[in-house]
C-alpha cells in the first residue's frame, strides 16, 4: 500500500514482511553544478496531496493517473530522497523517461543495465543520467515548451510529473540478507500549470550497484505512484492551500543553456 | 528507557562511525544550533528543542520525526491542527483506535490511487 505521511510517500507491504517500507520524499536545492550530490542543500520538502482532493479543479486527463500533486516553481532544482531499512528497487521516471538509464519506460527490472535504484544504500537521487556517467542536476521546468527530458528524449509533452515504481524485496532474500547483514537501528495539450524536469548542470552522482542480485525483487507486488508537478499559483488557485514554503536560489535554466550553446 | 538525548545521540554516533560528518559539532552547525546546546540535549540536561530543531535533527540523522517528536513529549503542529479543526471527530477517532493492532491501523490508513499512465 501507499500512503502519504508527513508529506513523504511511504510505500508498506506489509503482506510481505512489517519492515518491508521505503519512504520517498521531493525536497527543493539549489543548483549544484559538477558537485557531489551529497553537497546538496535541503531547501525544504515539497509537500504531497492525493489528487483526488481536488477533482472538480483538475483535467480528467490528471485525475486518470492518479497519485499525488506537489506544488513546484519553474527552473526550482530538486532531489528525491529514499529511506527506510529494508532493501527496496525503485523505477524513476521523469515524463515516463527512465531517469536512471536514459531510455523510454518500462515497468520490469533490467539487471543487465540497471535501469533501477537499490536503497539502501542509495540515499537520494539528484539527476537524469544521459549515458555514460553524465547525470544532469533534475530542474522543474514548464511542459510544452520543449526543455523538459521527456520532449527532448521521446518528442512528446504528454506526461510531464515524475513516475516512481517501488519493488521490495523478497521475504526470504530479506531474511537471508539480515543474517549476512548488521544494520543501523534505525493526450490533450499540457496546460501552462503543468511542469516536467529538465536537465540542469552536470552534477556528480552516483547509482549503487544492485549487489542484491536481480533474483531478490518481488516482482509481483509493486506499487506505483505519480507526482504530478504543478505551477505554484495553479496549485494555490486549485487547493487554496499557501502553505508553500520560501522559494530556494532559483537556478538558470536560460544560463544554463547559454552555457551549452542551446 | 532512553531519552529523547540519548536517541539523538546514539543515532548520531552510529553515523559517525561511518561517516566523521556526523560529529557533534558539524551536525550542530547543520541544524543551526551551536554544538554546546546539542551536547546538552543529548546529555540530557537540557530539555528537548523546539519541534523545529526536533525535525531538522530527525531529519539529518535519518529518523522519523514523528517518532522523535513523540520522544521528546511533543505533538506535531500539523497533528495539533487537524485535531484542532475537528475535535470531537479526531478524538472519538484516536479512542477508537487506540486499542487496534498496528496491522489493523494501516489498513485504515488512506492509500493514493494509482490510474492509468
Amino acid at each position: 500500500m501507499l500512503h502519504i505521511n508527513n508529506n513523504t510517500l511511504k510505500f508498506e507491504f506489509p503482506e510481505i514482511h512489517r519492515e518491508a517500507v521505503c519512504n520517498i520524499s521531493l525536497h527543493r536545492t539549489t543548483a549544484v553544478a559538477r558537485q557531489s550530490v551529497t553537497s546538496l542543500v535541503n531547501e525544504g520538502i515539497i509537500p504531497l496531496f492525493h489528487i483526488d482532493d481536488y477533482s472538480k479543479d483538475l483535467p480528467l486527463r490528471l485525475l486518470k493517473r492518479g497519485g499525488v500533486i506537489a506544488p513546484a516553481e519553474k527552473e526550482q532544482p530538486l532531489y528525491i530522497k529514499l529511506s527506510g531499512n529494508y532493501p527496496f528497487a525503485l523505477k524513476i521516471g521523469v515524463g515516463k523517461i527512465n531517469a536512471v538509464s536514459g531510455c523510454p519506460w518500462s515497468e520490469h527490472l533490467n539487471a543487465d543495465n540497471q535501469d533501477y535504484l537499490v536503497t539502501p544504500p542509495q540515499s537520494s537521487f539528484a539527476g537524469y543520467h544521459e549515458g555514460n556517467g553524465r547525470f544532469h542536476q533534475f530542474v522543474v521546468t514548464a511542459l510544452g515548451k520543449g526543455a523538459t527530458i521527456e520532449e527532448q528524449v521521446a518528442g512528446t509533452a504528454d506526461i510531464g510529473g515524475i513516475q516512481i515504481i517501488a519493488y521490495p524485496m523478497k521475504r526470504t532474500a530479506y531474511e537471508d540478507y539480515c543474517r549476512n547483514c548488521t544494520r543501523l537501528s534505525l493526450a490533450s495539450p499540457a496546460s501552462s500549470s503543468e511542469l516536467g524536469i529538465a536537465k540542469g548542470d552536470l552534477i556528480a552522482q552516483k547509482i549503487a550497484t544492485d549487489t542484491y542480485g536481480s533474483g531478490v525483487w518481488e516482482m509481483d507486488s509493486s506499487s506505483r505512484c505519480f507526482v504530478h508537478l504543478l505551477e505554484k499559483s495553479a496549485f494555490r488557485k486549485i487547493t487554496g492551500r499557501d502553505k508553500y514554503g520560501h522559494p530556494a536560489k532559483i537556478f538558470s535554466l536560460d544560463r544554463w543553456r547559454r552555457a551549452n550553446g542551446r | 528507557m532512553a531519552t529523547y538525548g540519548d536517541v539523538v545521540r546514539q543515532c548520531r554516533e552510529e553515523l559517525q562511525v561511518k561517516d566523521r560528518s556526523y560529529s557533534l559539532r558539524q551536525v550542530a552547525l547543520r541544524i543551526g544550533v551551536q554544538p554546546t546546546y546539542l551536547s546538552k540535549i543529548e546529555r540530557g540536561e537540557f530539555p528537548p528543542p523546539s519541534e523545529k530543531v526536533i525535525r531538522q535533527l530527525a531529519e539529518e540523522l535519518n529518523q522519523d520525526p514523528d517518532v522523535m517528536l513523540a520522544m521528546a513529549g511533543k505533538i506535531s503542529s500539523d497533528l495539533l491542527d487537524v485535531i484542532v479543526k475537528r475535535p470531537r471527530l479526531m478524538a472519538d477517532l484516536i479512542r477508537q483506535v487506540k486499542e487496534m493492532p498496528d496491522d489493523a491501523v494501516v489498513r485504515i490508513v488512506r492509500e493514493v490511487r494509482d490510474g492509468d499512465w
